[in-house]
């Protein structure tokens, strides 16, 4: 479980991230929507489904 | 899953742009950090819950998140035109007689496919009846030069009330903007004239308008009825689409509301979740609830970015979550179905809210030990709760910030209870560590209100006391880890 805990913090961490990466890497658009909304409104929270329902089938 | 949680996600989107991802993404990891919390520390909190501070501080959370739900429904009703006690009273009525009705335990669960369908249904018509995917509609968000009032909006034909709630409010226009006020009354403005501030006050005949100069504030001391002109920039509106859609702002003051923002969240949901004890982490109950959650975390989002492209009225006085109920009439104008939605989100929110009592009342009961027992047990105390909140819900407050009182409490006592466990050689220095955190998040926040803070710093920690009082609280369980002294 603690492993799936520090997962879920990563996950979180990497949204702030992408407002400090350099080049303005979240603003970057992807088909037509920028990267820190894709991260933190689709992939962000399915890769969080995901890790919990892996940790927890263990 | 409470009406003040699940409203504030969208708000926040709306009002803080990329910023208010950060919310939404809480909004979904903080449940499921705190079921792997819960389902690595089972059976050692309820015995130490049946304490009396961390029940204590159990039942302050649970009540104040009643507060919360109660204060926005009064919000609810402000915005119909009702005074507060009219969304308040029968919203408290309800839920106490939920709570209190012993069948209710068992039948709850029903509240919730219904309530989620109601408040989801609204922004499936929405997305349908746009012509317009939310995709394409954050785009085109993205993409706009500026937040205007749309010529058919309700704020610039017949006019509108702006603000929510009693106590002052500015607005600051940023160019040149005629308004109309609708009741009577003096108007003051705050005019800025080659680097001086001036005062003035002007009482208007009905029909009178005055043309604010950009830089100037108009203040209000309270919910007054105001016209705008068509196509100015609306007051409070981020600049442009693109500030809303990729903020530029320096990162760095940020990063402390960032982590404050994560400590409240993730330690009030282990806080609620796992100081209750074991909770059910079989993967065919917890499919459900991640899928409930991804679906409401997307109508969230939607409702955020079609609130954004088609009522850029609501960032007038700051985002409330109340005003954006009314959504799908601003989206469907010319569709008669708007109204009705409307009804939809509101009957979804109250059942939900209905659920969330009894969910509340279960966990605060398992925390004590007494799953299954009678509600007699506790029906006073019940009572006792929904009238106190209701009493204190009459006085305006934001629903947000209380959640946040509850969910930082939450993680300033018995979140580090959860995780790091009892201390059970040293039962005393457990209910030390708590009562330490306890009084930690009390005395930081009635700092802030006594002393505003002056520096980024001192306004993170003074929003989020949880930053100060959870890893004191944890070091001192840590501290009393340590075997005793002979």
């Amino acid at each position: 479980m603690r492993r799936g805990l520090l997962g879920l913090l990563l996950i979180l961490a990497a949204l702030p991230a992408l407002s400090l990466a350099p080049f303005e890497l979240g603003a970057v658009r992807i088909a037509g929507v920028s990267l820190a909304w894709w991260y933190g409104g689709v992939v962000a929270p399915l890769l969080a489904v995901l890790l919990t329902l892996a940790c927890l089938s263990k | 899953m409470t009406p003040a949680l699940l409203l504030a996600v969208p708000a926040e989107l709306l009002a803080q742009g990329r910023d208010g991802l950060w919310v939404a993404l809480l909004f979904i990891v903080a449940p499921l950090f705190a079921l792997l919390a819960a389902a690595g520390s089972r059976a050692t909190v309820p015995e130490a819950g049946r304490r009396s501070l961390p029940l204590v501080v159990m039942l302050l959370v649970v009540g104040v998140i009643v507060w919360a739900n109660l204060s926005l429904a009064g919000d609810v009703a402000t915005w119909m035109g009702w005074p507060r006690w009219r969304g308040i009273v029968p919203a408290a009525v309800a839920a106490m007689g939920l709570v209190l009705w012993p069948g209710a335990s068992r039948h709850w669960p029903w509240l919730v496919p219904p309530g989620l369908i109601a408040l989801v249904l609204p922004v499936a018509a929405i997305v349908y009846f746009s012509n317009s995917n939310p995709i394409a509609t954050w785009s085109e968000v993205a993409s706009q030069p500026a937040f205007r009032f749309p010529a058919d909006s309700p704020w610039v034909g017949e006019g509108r009330r702006v603000g929510h709630r009693s106590g002052s409010l500015a607005l600051l226009f940023e160019e040149e903007h005629r308004v109309t006020p609708v009741d009577p009354g003096p108007l003051r403005v705050e005019v800025h004239d080659h680097g001086r501030v001036q005062v003035q006050e002007w009482t208007l005949a009905p029909g009178q308008s005055v043309t604010l100069r950009p830089g100037d504030r108009l203040q209000l001391d309270g919910p007054r009825r105001i016209k705008f002109e068509a196509d100015k920039r609306v007051p409070g509106a981020p600049v442009s689409g693109i500030a809303w859609a990729d903020s530029s702002r320096s990162m760095r003051p940020r990063v402390l509301r960032f982590l404050g923002l994560g400590v409240t969240l993730l330690g009030g949901a282990v806080a609620l979740v796992g100081f209750a004890g074991p909770t059910g982490t079989a993967l065919t109950r917890v499919w459900p609830t991640v899928l409930v959650l991804l679906w409401v975390l997307a109508s969230a989002e939607c409702w955020a970015i079609y609130a954004a492209r088609w009522a850029p009225e609501l960032f007038l006085g700051g985002v409330a979550a109340a005003s954006l109920l009314e959504l799908p009439t601003f989206v469907l104008k010319s569709q008669p179905v708007g109204p009705q939605l409307v009804g939809f989100t509101l009957a979804g929110l109250f059942a939900l809210f209905l659920a969330a009592s009894v969910a509340l009342r279960k966990q605060l009961a398992a925390a004590e030990g007494q799953v299954g027992e009678s509600v007699t047990s506790d029906g006073g105390l019940w009572g006792g709760v929904f009238a106190v909140t209701a009493l204190a819900a009459l006085w305006p407050v934001e629903p947000w910030s209380l959640m946040l009182s509850a969910l930082g409490l939450g993680a300033s006592c018995l979140a580090p209870l959860v995780l790091l466990g009892p201390r059970t050689a040293r039962p005393r220095a457990t209910t030390w560590a708590l009562g330490v955190g306890f009084v930690l998040f009390l005395g930081v926040t009635a700092a802030g209100r006594l002393w505003p803070p002056a520096s980024p710093l001192a306004e993170a920690l003074v929003a989020y006391p949880a930053l100060v009082a959870a890893p004191v609280a944890a070091i001192l369980l840590r501290v009393a880890a340590r075997p005793a002294r002979a």
